[in-house]
């Protein structure tokens, strides 16, 4: 979301960077410690949090502290411990959860992780339905209290449109798209509910962190499939290649979370955020969402990129796939992106002698990854594990209009031959 | 809610009503004329530029000849009358103009400076509006004066207003003015009578309007007659030169900052003249000559004056100017099978603008000005990503009838204001509308003011303004307006002034951010009140000595429904961009001046104190600065220059100081998990602390001779001569260990140059 004020003022600092001087950096006192808390519930998931941290006051280096996803990763830079954190549903008195949920540093279950600043409910708790308001109480030690409330959204559905196609949210198909072309539009029918957020993560690559969001004030948004992510942390890149596979997520928040998307504090005043707690800063929102997934293709529109038949004998391995093979059209252009369909190879079962064995293995657009410079190809077609449990690599030198040859290599040889066969790369 | 706008029903009905004031005023009689003229040396026919040229009894009706020698008085009555003629050097004189002359040459003596105690003394155009009328907090300055204000780069005319008394310039590199305690958009801001909105370049840096084609500027203060609505702490009147009226003249300008041209001349033999001018800064160029730099960003302006005597002595002015900012960069580099974004920004004004003076009679003179005035602003990610656009339409017409019998004077007058303020948000790839908002109130005005010198140490001057706005506010109210003068000697008066102001349009920008490009108007309706201020005024005005004066006034301002920001408004709920405050401004504001001589120059001291009251708080508004000294001095310099020198003093600003910082996560729906995002300072009681202590002295070199047939007037500006780091604003890391203050500086010591000649 874009504000008139926020233009203004990103314009105005953009001129002021080029005509001041810096002044001398001096120490000042220690700030004020301010409660932070953010948390965003979610009906559409069986597992609710609150995070709870201190502020940044010059008493603690965040570069010395972990910065990572919270809480799949780790805790907040300044965790808030020992807190009480409760959350009450208002219009749901006779809540199977009971009166009060309490959010508390472990729930006895080990798949939860122990994070120091985040608190848990136990599974399923509190109940949260489209329209229930639920209030928040996080007290800490030194008894500072921050209070909340939230009115829970909820959805009856929501569609995607693309080539011709309209896709439900939450079912089990699989959309093509061609990025090149299409756009994709994502209508959400709400019940109760504010913003409407559309994530894009890649879903074939465990280590891709956070995907692309787009925000919308509507109950309707279209993506072009070329658009590339210009919001902070995007950088520019696409938001869809060609090649990959894509888990589109759409959300419905409420009014909190929507004013905790949309506003910052600018950096000369610190005021701007829209801070819909008291006693903290931060947020008490909540959230529903829907998934489906798209796969992406492109058109071909460098001569190195198209359709490749595979062929070769590898570690005793008869390889016959089909490559469709697309280059980035990001930042960074050597990259590249695929499907890799038919027979190719993995790593078999140990034999009872405990030798190593490869087998073949049929794949159906696997998205696969590399690099193109020039023309030399590198490609990592990752295992049944994923990409980054031991890929495979596929090197190759790409000859125009004739046909080309490459290598299949080990990249977990482990004192073995690396080089497991020879590949011919012909393009169809 | 989004707001939308009906079409214009009635959008035909602002040029109807103007053309039937038009027609009202071709079907009255004509009895007042421009008057030409040209000032030349008696001993030598040398002209004598700077020449002050005034209508003896009617101090207002005043015009000061160019570099050539010539003037133009706009609205000289048709029969015979008197004028004054001076200016340091040369001997004052009185000349008689006989009825239906419209071009005159006056000779004149020049003055031997060692003679000075034995020939007249200059009368300054200060002194005649001293005697003469009863208004308070009216400060003048012309062209001398604005151009021998030091300025970045030229001449400017806002940064020389900013050195008067009761103006505070929040930093060096804004223009906008904060008139006693007022917010910047509270100024009536008008080029030959129409109103221009946002008038300055580069985010306030400059302003619009280019030094050498303004003759001078007015500004009221505060506590204003009853001809002026609209706007509730100052009057701000640029007036442009009209063309020389004997031949084709031309000057150029070329500075650090831009280069110029400007032209003006007779129009055939029909007594019109005309003024052209046109600006642009080449710093884009400059840096791609130097650097393959795809980063862009100019502005340029352009403004002409015509005037034409009417038949029956009348005359009439057209005025027109357009100026545009553009600001371009890539903001995604394209990529091979990928285009590019480019991130635009552009801005500016556009107006145009008639003012017609038809004399009645020896006593009637009626004056009815048109103007239509724009501003836009475009903001683009392109192609299709974003676009934010901003237009602001105003179309205003003042029939003033003015009648002078005796010891009385009196103006009626009507104005009819229509404004149309849109702003739009969207995105065509996204498909998105984000944000539609328009404001469209109108004001149906009628006054009158009334002067009456019962005595001659006594002027009256009692007057009234009844406001309508329409537009969804549907108020109308009532603007007593008084001021007096009692002389208890020839050179000493005491002065009052009250009044009551309406303000139907305000801007709903950041006022505590220290730069913004432009103000975000927003209009009077339904949901948005209609701004107010009760102003009172009481001073001494005392002349020591024939170019020496003293003025002081205290003045208190009361605001009502003044919008601040709200930020917490919703872009789908019409009404809540504001949170409306009250505000209280009281303080005293001195000026000493020197009005000619070798040395000559003023010193303006301003005391004063500002607060506004929301519920946000009760907290000090960013211009709130207790203590504002300038120092200003013209005298001759080294190598035979004119030198100006200026030392600025403002007490501290109050800023909103930051107690810490927070991580601001991003939310991960997929993951249901927050990362890191950004980190953002943490803001305390709003403008509780201040900054430390501004000061800056700056010096002027102008020189002039005579080459290649033209007259050369190089110069040098030298800013902040001592380099004081004044502070723009700080930043703050609570992220290290200790917490540290950091921030930028205002301008440092800046020596800029450049030349003008004049053929």
């Amino acid at each position: 979301m874009v504000t008139r004020r926020q233009i203004g003022a990103c314009v105005a600092l953009l001129l002021i960077a080029q005509a001041g001087c810096e002044l001398e950096e001096v120490v000042i006192p220690v700030g004020e410690p301010v409660v932070i808390v953010q948390a965003v519930m979610r009906p559409d998931r069986a597992q609710q949090f609150v995070v709870v941290e201190w502020s940044f006051t010059g008493l603690a280096d965040p570069d010395e502290l972990t910065s990572v996803q919270v809480p799949s990763g780790s805790g907040p830079h300044l965790p808030i411990e020992n807190a009480t954190v409760r959350v009450v549903n208002l219009d749901f008195p006779t809540d199977p959860c009971g009166d009060t949920t309490r959010f508390t540093f472990t729930t006895g279950d080990p798949s939860v992780p122990k994070l120091p600043g985040v608190y848990w409910a136990p599974a399923g708790c509190p109940t949260l339905r489209p329209g229930d308001r639920m209030a928040l109480t996080v007290r800490v030690p030194g008894g500072s209290v921050v209070t909340g409330q939230t009115r829970v959204p909820g959805m009856a559905g929501a569609t995607l449109r693309v080539a011709g196609q309209t896709v439900a949210f939450g079912g089990p198909d699989i959309t093509l798209f061609n990025r090149d072309r299409d756009t994709l539009r994502v209508d959400v029918e709400p019940i109760v509910g504010r913003l409407i957020q559309v994530e894009a993560k890649r879903i074939d690559d465990e280590s891709a962190a956070a995907g692309s969001k787009l925000f919308a004030d509507t109950t309707a948004v279209a993506i072009p499939g070329n658009l590339p992510d210009i919001l902070p942390g995007g950088g520019g890149e696409d938001i869809f290649r060609a090649g990959r596979r894509y888990a589109l997520t759409a959300a419905l928040s409420d009014t909190n979370y929507f004013d905790f998307a949309r506003s910052r504090n600018n950096p000369i005043t610190g005021r701007g955020f829209i801070n819909r707690l008291d006693g903290g800063i931060g947020v008490f929102g909540s959230l529903t969402s829907l998934s489906t997934v798209v796969e992406v293709t492109g058109d071909f529109d460098d001569p190195r990129e198209g359709r490749y038949l595979v062929q070769g004998v590898a570690a005793g391995v008869d390889i016959d796939a089909e490559l469709l093979l697309y280059l980035a059209r990001s930042i960074d252009s050597t990259a590249v992106s695929g499907f890799l369909s038919g027979t190719w190879m993995m790593g078999g079962p140990f034999g009872p002698e405990g030798g190593f064995a490869w087998v073949d293995r049929d794949v159906n657009r696997l998205s696969i990854d590399g690099t193109m410079q020039g023309d030399s190809l590198v490609v990592l077609v990752p295992g049944p594990g994923g990409m980054a449990k031991g890929p495979l690599v596929v090197r190759a030198l790409l000859q125009p209009g004739g046909p080309s040859t490459g290598v299949v290599i080990d990249s977990l040889a482990l004192g073995r031959t690396a080089e497991l066969g020879d590949l011919s790369f012909e393009k169809q | 809610m989004p707001a939308s706008f009906t079409l214009m029903p009635t959008a035909w009905r602002p040029l109807a009503l103007s053309a039937l004031l038009l027609v009202g005023v071709t079907a009255t009689g004509h009895a007042q004329r421009a008057l030409e003229g040209q000032v030349l040396s008696l001993a030598d026919s040398a002209p004598l530029p700077q020449v002050r040229v005034a209508m003896v009894g009617r101090p207002a009706l005043r015009a000061e000849t160019d570099t050539a020698g010539y003037f133009v008085l706009t609205d000289a009555p048709t029969g015979a009358f008197q004028l004054i003629v001076d200016r340091l050097g040369i001997v004052t004189d009185t000349v008689d103009i006989a009825a239906g002359v419209s071009s005159v040459t006056l000779y004149v003596a020049i003055r031997v400076q060692q003679l000075a105690p034995l020939v007249a003394v200059a009368r300054p155009v200060a002194r005649e509006r001293f005697e003469e009328l009863a208004q308070t907090s009216t400060l003048s300055l012309d062209k001398e004066d604005i151009d021998a204000a030091p300025a970045v780069g030229e001449a400017d005319v806002t940064r020389a207003v900013q050195l008067l008394p009761g103006v505070v310039a929040k930093n060096d590199y804004t223009s906008a003015l904060n008139v006693r305690g007022g917010e910047s958009d509270q100024n009536l801001i008008r080029l030959n009578n129409v109103t221009v909105f946002n008038p300055f370049h580069l985010g306030g840096m400059f302003s619009t309007f280019d030094a050498a084609a303004v003759s001078g500027v007015e500004l009221l203060t505060g506590a204003f007659p009853a001809q002026y609505g609209g706007r509730l702490s100052s009057v701000l009147d640029v007036r442009l030169r009209t063309g020389r009226p004997d031949r084709i003249g031309a000057t150029a300008g070329v500075s650090v900052l831009s280069s110029k041209v400007l032209l003006e001349g007779p129009i055939g033999g029909t007594g019109a003249t005309v003024l052209v001018g046109a600006r642009r800064t080449y710093a884009d160029a400059f840096v791609k000559a130097v650097e393959d730099d795809p980063f862009t960003y100019y502005f340029a302006d352009l403004v002409a004056s015509v005037s034409v005597p009417l038949p029956g002595g009348g005359s009439a002015l057209l005025t027109g100017y357009w100026g545009r900012d553009v600001l371009r960069f890539p903001f995604l580099d394209p990529e091979p099978g990928r285009d590019g974004i480019d991130f635009g920004f552009d801005w500016g004004n556009r107006l145009g603008g008639l003012t017609i003076v038809q004399p009645l009679s020896d006593a009637v003179a009626l004056t009815q000005t048109f103007g239509l005035s724009g501003f836009s602003a475009g903001l683009d990610l392109a192609p299709d990503v974003l676009n934010v656009d901003n237009d602001v339409r105003h179309f205003a017409s003042q029939t003033d009838l003015g009648i002078t019998a005796g010891a009385h004077e009196v103006h009626l007058g009507a104005a009819f204001e229509s404004n149309r303020i849109t702003y739009g948000v969207d995105s065509r790839a996204l498909e998105q509308d984000l944000l539609s908002l328009g404001y469209r109130p109108s004001v149906l005005a009628g006054y009158v003011d009334y002067a009456w010198r019962p005595a001659s140490w006594l002027i009256l001057r009692p007057g009234l303004r009844v406001e309508h706005v329409g537009g969804g506010a549907a108020f109308t109210g009532v603007s007593p307006r008084a001021s007096a003068k009692v002389f208890l000697s020839e050179n000493v008066a005491f002065t009052g002034s009250v009044g009551r102001f309406y303000q139907p349009i305000n801007s709903i920008r950041d006022q505590e951010l220290p730069v913004t490009i432009f103000d975000f108007w927003i209009g009077a309706d339904d949901v948005t009140p209609v701004a107010s201020s009760d102003q009172g005024v009481v001073g001494v005005e005392a002349w020591l000595s024939d170019t020496w004066s003293m003025t002081v006034e205290g003045y208190t301002k009361s605001f009502r429904d003044l919008p601040v920001p709200d930020p917490n408004d919703d872009p789908k709920v019409r009404g809540d961009e504001f949170v409306p405050a009250r505000g209280y401004a009281w303080g005293v504001d001195v000026l000493i001046r020197r009005h000619a001589g070798a040395v000559n120059g003023w010193i303006a001291y301003g005391y004063g104190k500002a607060l506004r009251r929301s519920r946000i708080g009760t907290f000090a508004p960013a211009h709130d600065r207790r203590h504002t000294l300038d120092i200003v001095v013209q005298t001759p310099g080294p190598l035979g220059s004119r030198m100006s020198a200026r030392w600025g003093y403002g007490s501290p600003l109050p800023y909103t100081g930051v107690i810490g910082s927070w991580v601001h996560r991003d939310y991960n729906v997929e993951d249901h998990t927050f990362e890191d995002f950004d980190t953002e300072s943490i803001g305390s009681t709003i403008n509780a602390q201040r900054y430390p202590h501004y000061s800056r002295l700056d010096v002027s070199f102008r020189w002039s001779f005579r080459m290649l047939g033209g007259r050369w007037q190089p110069y040098l500006n030298v800013l902040n001569v001592y380099n004081r780091r004044n502070v723009f604003f700080y930043t703050f890391d609570y992220e290290d260990v200790p917490a540290t203050r950091g921030g930028y500086s205002q301008l440092p010591v800046l020596p800029t140059l450049g030349v003008e000649i004049a053929w």
